[in-house]
This record gives C-alpha cells, structure tokens and sequence, in this order.
C-alpha cells in the first residue's frame, strides 16, 4: 500500500524522539510511584499486607506504558487516520462492553482484560483525538480559513454516542473532557468568532437545560453544594472536600516532607493514591513540589504544542490539540477539586494517580505526539544536513 | 493555526496560572490555618495523671500519700456501635458494681468522643482481680485499658486532719478558677491540701497520639511524662497531735460530765443547765518561731473518705456537725480572761494600773468608796450578786474584799481589778489619739487580723473599737448589742471595760491566742506555719519556711519576766491550781484561763492557753472547749496533759476512763494491707510516750 510518494516518504523520515516529552512523562510516572507508596503504605501494613504492593502494581503499569508509548512512538500516526473509522467502532464498542461487566461502587466504566481491569473511556480520549480530527482536518482541496458547520456537526455527532454512553456509566468527569478536548480542537480546526460563540452559548444552554431537567444525580448535586459551601457537611458529604484542601493547606510552602503527611499518611483522605494523589503531593512537598509538579505539565503541554505547530501536517496538528485538551482539562479539573477551585469529580492526575488505564492511555497519546515529532518536516538544518550526508534515521 | 495554537497555550497557562494562584492562597496564606487545623484532628491527646505528692509531718512520719489502684480508661471511640457500648455498660457495671444506669450516666455524662476514666471518686471501686479480668478478657471490653492510677492515701485516720484537709474531685468552680486542673484529677479542698494544692498537684504528663479518621491509634507522636508533686514536710508531730485530740476529747468528755451552768433569776436559781459540749480545739505552737506543732478540731472527720467517695447521708452528717470546720483557725470565740493578758501588757506598757488620780465622773463617783492607793492596789468591796447590774462594778466575788494588784489580779483573774484598769485607760485616752490604746495592743499581739497562717479559710476575729462601732451604727445598728449599758450608743467606757476582760463583741480563734501568748510571753511575734518546707521528688528543698518575725514587741525584759511569773502563778495557785495539781513538773508550766460568757442559757466557752517551759518558753498550748464551762475546771485540764507529754512527763488522765494513753493509731495491729504499708517512724524527735494506763 503506497501512501506517500517518494517525496513525502523522504521528508517525513522519523527522526529520534523528543527527549523533553519523554523525560517529563518518566518524571511524573517516578513521582506517581513514590506517592502512591506513601498513600499507601501505612494503610497496607496496618491491613498486615506488604507495604509495597499498590506502589508494585503502579510500577508493572508503569513499565506497560512505556512500551506503548515506544510502541506508538515507531507506528506512523499517519497510520491512523486511516483507520480511525475503525478505531471509532471500537471505542464505542469497548465503552459499550462495560455494560456488560458487573458494577463497581455502583458504576460500570470497567472490563476486564486478562484479570485487569480496564476503563474503555480512558483509552477513548486519544482514540476521540484521532477521529475527530480526521474528521475536522482541512482536505488538501480545501481552503486554509473554512470550517463549515457541517464539518463542527459531524464532529459533534461523532462525539454523541461515546459520551452519552460514558455519561450513563455515569461518569460525568470523564464526558467532560470530550466536549473540552473537541472544542479546542474545532477552535484550532478553523472555526470562526461566530462559530465558536456559538457552540460556547449552545454548550453553556445545554447545560442549564441539563441542570433543570435534574439531569444530575443527588450526590453530584451535593458536589455542587460542597463546593460552595463545605461546611454544610465536613464529616459526610462533604468530607473529601474539607480534607483534600486541609491537607493541601497543612503542606504550607515547603511541605511535611515525604512520607511526612499529617493527613495523607493516616489516610484520611479516600482516594489519597488514585483521584487525590494531589493532596498527598500537595501535604507532603507543599506549594514548592506542587507548582514544580505543574510547571511538569506545562512543559508537556507546551511540547504537545510545539509539535502541533512544526508537524505540517493538519491532522498531527488536530491530533496533539485533542490530546494537549484532554491532558490539561484533566490537570485542571483533578488539582482544582482538591484545592475548590472546582466542584468535585472523579478524574485521575494524568500519570500520576493510581491506576492503569489512565496512565496507559495518556502514554499511547504522548507516544502518538512523539511520533509525530519525529516525522515533522525536516528543519532547515537538518535539510542542509541531509543534502550532504543523506537522510538521518531515527531510533524508529 | 500557529496562532490558534498559541491562543490554546495561553488557555493551558491561564488554568495553570489559575492553579498555582489558588496553590498559594490554601498553602501559604491559609496554610498555617489548615496546619492547625489537620494537627488538631489527626493528635489525640491522652492525659497521664501525676502522682500527688506526698505530705509528711516533721519526723517524716507519712501523713497523705499515693497508691496506685486499677482504673478503667475508657476510649469511646473504640466501643463500636450502640449495642456494643449498651453491652459494655453492662459489664462494666458488674465489675465495679455500680447499678447500669450510673455506669450509663458516667458515658454520656464525658465530652464526645474523648478518654475518660472512671474511679474511685466516681464510685467505681476496681478490684486487683477485675482488672486482671478486663486485661485478659480484652474482647469482651472494647475501648477499655486499665491503667494503674495514683490515689490519695490518708494512712493516719482522722488525725490532723484539719491541718491535711482533703483532696477531691474539682468543682465546677474550681476548674473555671484554675482551667489547667485536671477534670478527671483531684483538687484540694481544705487544709495543707489546698493551700499547697500546685505544688502537690504536679504537672500532668501527655501522650500525644496519631489517630486515624476512624479513631485508631496509629502511633506516639509526642510523650511527656508526668512530674509527680513535691513534698510537703509539716511543722506538724503527728505523735503529739493524737495525744493533743485524746486530751482535747477527755476535756469535751469532762465538760459533758462535770460543767453546769446555773440561771438565777432574782437571786433564785432557776434551771441547771448540763453541758453539751462536743466540740473544741487546740493549737500548739513552737514559740521560738511560729511552727504550728499541733493543730486539731474537733468533730474531726477522715480524709480518706472523700478517696472512697463518702455517702450523701455521712457527708450530711458531717457537714451538720461541722466537722469540717477547722476551729482553731475558722472557730471565733470570745476570749473571756484569757484576754486580760493583753489588758495586762498595755497596763505595763503605758503604766497605768487601775488606779490614777484623774479618775473622775460616773467611775469617780462608783468607785469612790474604794480606797485606791498610788501604787494601783485596790480592795474591793465585796458585793452580792445580783447588785445593780452597772457596766461597771459587776460583783467581783472572786476577788471581793481583797487587796488585789496587777498580779494577783491575773492570778486569780479578777474582773473588777481589770475593769478599773480599763477605766483608767478611758479616763486617761478618752477623746483623744490614743483611745484604742488597749486594742491596738490587742492587734500587736495579732488579733483582729487574720495570723497569716499557711492555711486556708482563716478568720480574721475581731477586736472591737470606736470605728467599728461606727460603722455599725450606720450599716446594721442591731449589732450595737442592745445589752450594753447605754445600748445603740456608739464606743462607750463600759465598752472598753468589756474588752478589757475579753468580753463583749471581742472574737479571736484559738491561733491567735496562741500567737498572742506566744509573742507575750516572748517579745516576738512570729507568723505561724502548719508547713516547713517543700521537696521535689528527689528530696531537693524546693521552698523552706523560714521562722518570720513579724515584729518584736517594745518591752522591756523586765515585763517578760513579769508576765512569765504570773503565768506561772495561774497553774501554781491560781485559776488554774486544780488542774495542774497532778502535774510534776507544774513550776514550769504557766497560762491563763479563760471563761468565756458568749449567750445567755449557754454554758461559757472554756478557755486556757498555757506556756512551757515558762521561763524559757518554747511551746504554746491554746485550748478552747465550746461551751465546755470554766476555762479552770475544763480546757486547764486539757492544756495540763498537752504541757505534760510536751514536757516529757507521765501524762494523767482527764478522765478515768478517757481516751489518752490509747495506742497510736499506727501502734494499732494491722488489719489489713493498707495499713501495713505505714512507714515506720524511726527517727521520731519527740521521746516515744509512755502511756499511763
């Protein structure tokens, strides 16, 4: 199957990967390990288990995602966009699948794969990347300013099915992610000042005819109620939020030091290793770690984005904008709740919480974005290089 | 699209901005806030109690002390759900046999959700074997441990026991007054125990434990230990205060059998009244520097009954008795004769006796037919009782038809002779600066004024003058006795006269006669001290009570040795002379009785305070019988055996069949443990009494 001419085979050579992504990724997976241990492991010795056996399963899950990010790294993402019919139906399928899994604490977002479960809308999130912007992305026969609206409704419609499906799983959180990641990715696609105020005033009606129909379940409301008042009830309802941020404000500038956490070592934050790890990170290492951890994401980030703008290819650009969305919406939405900033809801720190799923789709999506990075167009230098000794091969 | 990507970065760089901003405020604006804050609910502090010190008496002989018994701790916590808790109840209250709901009371009575204990104070007696039983059966009692508590331990019964007061659970009062106290501890209540209650409290030692949101404890933050209180060494001799109660309760036992009163009326005898007398007290006082060596009260009461917890109706019983009341020191009496040692000092201070030749007026024209000689010896007239009843010339039957001076006057305490001395001082001071001549050497001596004396609760007495009157006048004018001679009227000679003979409005406690004789028969006033010093744990002197000097009094040593012979005329063969017949060594002895007129139909407070040795004094006896009769034919007794055994002399017996020369209540076989564990008193100062059968 010849895809490319010889021309473009020769340009888009991969050449090497992005040593910054990639170290930045290890930094926070190393980070994640060493904090689940210390959310942990008191509370596993207590329950007369080996201290180490949550920090252990991070680490296996840990070495997984690395091989898929290396995996991705040397498949050509431009592979992709061939099959992303093909990726959609799986995704939707997957995401459907969890219905027929038994219920965990009364949500059905799990399958289980070979004894470990999985969560289908994790994995979505790269594999939304990918349709949509297959979907949105400017044809070679297309002008460089149109998006019409057709192309922002068919991207929307796309959209409807795996989220409507997430949403009744329920996990809002997650549903949420899709609508951000998709919005930045029709505002990069082209969309024009009309276009996006509308689809902002039509997100923001939909929401409040979502929020009158009670569309949202009591203990999502009680979210709400928390976050504006965690008062109302510190020692139920509102317990997560009052302790996340009491632990997080106890770390003060310089934090309780590792393994040191007045709260988050006596567990008295639930989901302290998984959605909470940030009140671990922010007790123990204090502002100091927290915003270093941080200025972390944003160096990803900025990466993400600086492949998208030197990638020359509209889909990689799209691409790298829904990851880069997913990434920092879920960033945002998981350190905001610990600190009330936002109301409370159940997402992972991208790499860092416990758990499989997210940190093995978060790695397919840096290892798609460091494939593109190495297939970008031939800087000038390197042009030049290439003149007088011939293409560079990369590592892929 | 480069822009449209960069527009996107700046989206990412705001929600970060956002992030860290929001960072800031919770961790380093607030975060000293939410430190506090997560501190306070991940520490459960768990109080350990400190070891009251123990109070001995000056040879060292255990008078308060600890023993550590079981206690239930009880962490609510770690009970479990309301079936669990109803179910511990229940076998608590086996335990500790108490009925359910008091158990139940104590449960819900405790803050929420914190450590208690529960113990003697609250009833709960916890059996050696019952504790065993808890620490072996742990399942069967959720949240409870056992920790072996300090106790107080009052091993001498009720001796000196207003002296060692009592420790007890704090008052509501007690614990707004003094917020570090201990809630579930104790606090003292009366005597050395309160007095010296922070330094006997010690300090309490904390645990400071991490808790889980669930309450289990998970480690030992922080410990400190509990500094046990110091020790309190007393002036007090244990050995002659029980000989100073069996001698003070043969005199009451005298009194109920040998005192009556007779009414006349019109000449007539009308009614005998029969003593009742139940109660007294006696101080004993170091002369040389104001140590109290004895100080009892009776009705007494034990001390350890408030350890044990003591039922409503005994409590009752004693509060109606008064047996708390510390006499010695809260019990105000006239002082009757016994105050005509003070009349006496101020007549030789100012010289003037009972005669002068300015006497003029209403006494003039009264004791005109007394024949008074310059040298201020009078005779008197002897009258019949019943004579017009004058502020003045009272029938004086014991010394009528004498020829009395100064001396004998004391000697054999003649009022009249007194009274002329009184007036005497009114016709000379009457009007002018000097008026309260005779009380302001009353004050010298410390009356009207509270001694200072390091216990709790001491009255003041009072010494009445002209001031006072007035102020009376105008603020409750009823106690302008309407029985004085001209009544209502302010400061009057006959009020003086009344004084002078230690009657009237007159009030001083049995310590402040003590210190009256002590620094007259001395020249110095000394500050009386029940403690003389303090140690820590390890026998370091933490305070010593140095003997205070208060003041010396102006006098020549030739009124010391004056008033020091008539002293001893008093028990040789004066007021005192039966009393003191079977004493031996009774040429070393001297005092003063005092009987004391207080209300009509009630027998006279019998007074004596006596001196040893009298021409070197160094021990001080006050005795006071409530409405016990003559201070000669009562309280001179009691005072005579105190002198006896003071003296190293067989003491007699008040009585036949008294209670003096009873065993030592530590001489006592013993009967059970606590007993045995009594410190044997080996180096004793005071020579073992040699009891008379």
């Amino acid at each position: 199957m010849t895809l490319f001419t010889p021309e473009e085979r020769r340009r888009f050579q991969p050449s090497g990967s992005d040593p910054v992504l990639f170290v930045a990724m290890l930094l926070l997976i190393g980070l994640g390990i060493t904090m689940i241990y210390s959310a942990t492991a008191q509370q596993l010795l207590a329950a007369g288990v080996d201290p180490y056996t949550s920090m252990r399963k991070q680490a296996i899950w840990a070495v997984i995602a690395v091989i898929l990010f290396l995996a991705f790294s040397i498949v050509d993402y431009r592979e992709l966009e061939h099959f992303a019919g093909g990726i959609y139906i799986a995704t939707v399928l997957a995401i459907l699948a969890t219905y027929f899994f038994p219920e965990v604490n009364g949500a059905t977002r799990w399958i289980l794969v070979g004894g470990q479960s999985l969560q289908p809308s994790e994995f979505a999130k790269p594999a939304m990347a990918v349709v949509l912007a297959a979907s949105l992305r400017r044809r070679r026969d297309e002008e460089e300013t149109t998006l019409t609206w057709k192309k922002i409704v068919r991207a929307l419609l796309l959209l409807v099915l795996p989220v409507l499906l997430i949403v009744r799983q329920p996990d809002l959180g997650t549903s949420l992610v899709y609508f951000f990641l998709a919005g930045l990715m029709i505002y990069a696609a082209g969309a024009t000042g009309r276009q996006v105020v509308g689809l902002v005033g039509g997100a923001v009606a939909a929401g409040w005819v979502l929020f009158q129909v009670g569309f949202l379940k009591a203990y999502q409301l009680s979210r709400f109620t928390c976050f504006f008042d965690p008062g109302t009830d510190p020692q139920g309802d509102c317990y997560n939020q009052v302790q996340s941020i009491t632990a997080i404000g106890s770390g003060r500038f310089s934090g309780k030091g590792l393994f040191n956490g007045y709260l988050t070592q006596l567990n008295y934050v639930p989901e302290q290793e998984s959605d909470f790890i940030f009140t671990a990170i922010g007790e123990q290492l204090g502002f100091l770690g927290a915003v270093v951890i941080l200025a972390v994401y944003a160096v990803i980030l900025w990466r993400l984005l600086a492949i998208g703008i030197t990638s020359g290819d509209p889909f990689a650009t799209l691409v790298l904008v829904g990851i880069a969305g997913g990434l920092g919406f879920q960033v945002f939405v998981n350190v905001g709740m610990t600190v009330q900033l936002v109301p409370i809801t159940g997402l992972p720190l991208p790499l860092v919480s416990a758990g499989g799923s997210s940190m093995l789709a978060t790695a397919i999506s840096l290892g798609i974005a460091n494939s593109i990075w190495a297939r970008r167009p031939a800087t000038r230098a390197q042009q030049r290089t290439e003149l007088v000794s011939g293409p560079i091969d990369g590592p892929g | 699209m480069t822009v449209r990507l960069s527009v996107i970065g700046l989206v990412f760089a705001v929600l970060l901005g956002m992030l860290s901003t929001r960072l800031w405020f919770v961790q380093v604006a607030q975060g000293a806030e939410y430190e506090v804050q997560a501190e306070g609910q991940r520490v459960k502090p768990a109080p350990t109690v400190a070891a009251r010190g123990e109070i001995v008496d000056r040879n060292g002989r255990l008078m308060a002390g600890i023993e550590r018994v079981p206690t239930l701790v009880i962490d609510p916590t770690q009970i479990g759900d309301e079936e669990a808790v109803d179910r511990l109840i229940q076998e608590i209250s086996a335990l500790v046999e108490l009925p359910a709901w008091e158990v139940k009371d104590f449960f819900e009575s405790r803050p929420e959700n914190q450590l208690f204990r529960l113990d003697r104070l609250d009833g709960a007696v916890l059996s050696p074997d019952a504790a065993l039983f808890v620490l072996s059966r742990k399942g069967r009692f959720p949240g409870v441990e056992v920790e072996w508590t300090p106790i107080r331990t009052y091993p001498l019964a009720d001796v000196a026991a207003h002296v060692l007061g009592y420790a007890a659970a704090p008052s509501a009062e007690d614990l707004e007054d003094r917020p570090e106290l201990d809630r579930n501890g104790i606090v003292g209540k009366a005597g050395v125990e309160r007095s010296y209650d922070e330094l006997l409290q010690g300090t309490r030692g904390n645990k400071l434990f991490t808790i889980t949101p669930s309450g289990q404890i998970t480690g030992l933050v922080e410990e400190q230990s509990a500094i046990p209180g110091h020790r309190v060494v007393l002036n007090i001799d244990t050995e002659l205060s029980v000989v100073v109660q069996q001698a003070l309760a043969d005199g009451i036992e005298l009194s109920r059998r040998t005192a009556v009163s007779e009414v006349y009326d019109d000449g007539e005898l009308v009614e005998v009244i029969q003593s009742t007398a139940s109660s007294g007290a006696v101080v004993v006082l170091d002369a040389t520097s104001g140590a109290v060596l004895s100080m009892v009260s009776l009705p007494s009461f034990e001390p350890q009954s408030f350890v044990e917890g003591i039922s409503t109706e005994q409590f009752e019983e004693l509060i109606e008795n008064k047996a708390f009341n510390n006499l010695a020191i809260q019990g105000q009496f006239s002082p009757g004769s016994s105050f005509k040692a003070i009349t006496y000092f101020t007549a030789m201070n100012q010289g003037i006796f009972a005669y002068s030749p300015e006497l003029e007026g209403p006494l003039a024209s009264d004791v005109a037919p007394l024949d008074i000689p310059a040298d201020g010896r009078i005779v008197f007239p002897f009258r019949q009782d019943g004579d017009e009843a004058s502020q003045l010339l009272f029938p004086d039957t014991r010394c009528g038809g004498w020829e009395v001076d100064l001396h004998l006057a004391f000697e054999e305490s003649c009022n009249g002779y007194f009274w002329a001395t009184a007036y005497s001082l009114w016709a000379t001071y009457k009007g002018t600066d000097n008026e309260a001549v005779l009380q302001d050497h009353a004050r010298q001596v410390g009356l009207g004024s509270p001694t200072g004396v390091d216990l709790p609760f001491e009255a003041t007495g009072l010494v009445p003058d002209r001031e006072l009157y007035l102020e009376w006048a105008e603020e409750s004018p009823n106690r302008l006795a309407p029985f004085r001679f001209q009544p209502g009227s302010i400061w009057v000679g006959g009020d003086l006269l009344n004084l002078a003979i230690g009657q009237g409005d007159v009030l001083a406690t049995p310590l402040q006669m003590a210190v009256a004789f002590s620094s007259l028969s001395t020249g110095r006033v000394y500050e009386p001290h029940v403690v003389r010093r303090v140690e820590d744990a390890d026998g370091r002197a933490v305070q010593v009570i140095r003997p205070r000097l208060i003041r010396t009094l102006d006098v020549p040593e030739s009124f010391l040795t004056s008033f020091r012979n008539d002293l001893a005329s008093v028990t040789a063969g004066g007021t005192a002379e039966t009393a003191f017949e079977v004493m031996d060594k009774v040429a070393q002895v001297g005092g003063k009785t005092g009987t004391a007129d207080h209300a009509a139909g009630k027998l006279p407070h019998s007074w004596f305070v006596g001196v040893a040795p009298v021409q070197a004094p160094r021990y001080v006896v006050a005795v006071v019988v409530e409405e016990g009769g003559g201070g000669g034919s009562i309280a001179a007794h009691t005072a005579r055996a105190i002198l006896q055994h003071l003296l190293d002399e067989e003491v007699d017996p008040i009585i036949e069949d008294g209670q003096l020369g009873s065993p030592m209540p530590w001489d006592v076989p013993a009967e059970d443990e606590e007993a045995a564990d009594l410190p044997e008193d080996e180096d004793a100062v005071l020579p073992e009494e040699e009891e008379s059968p």
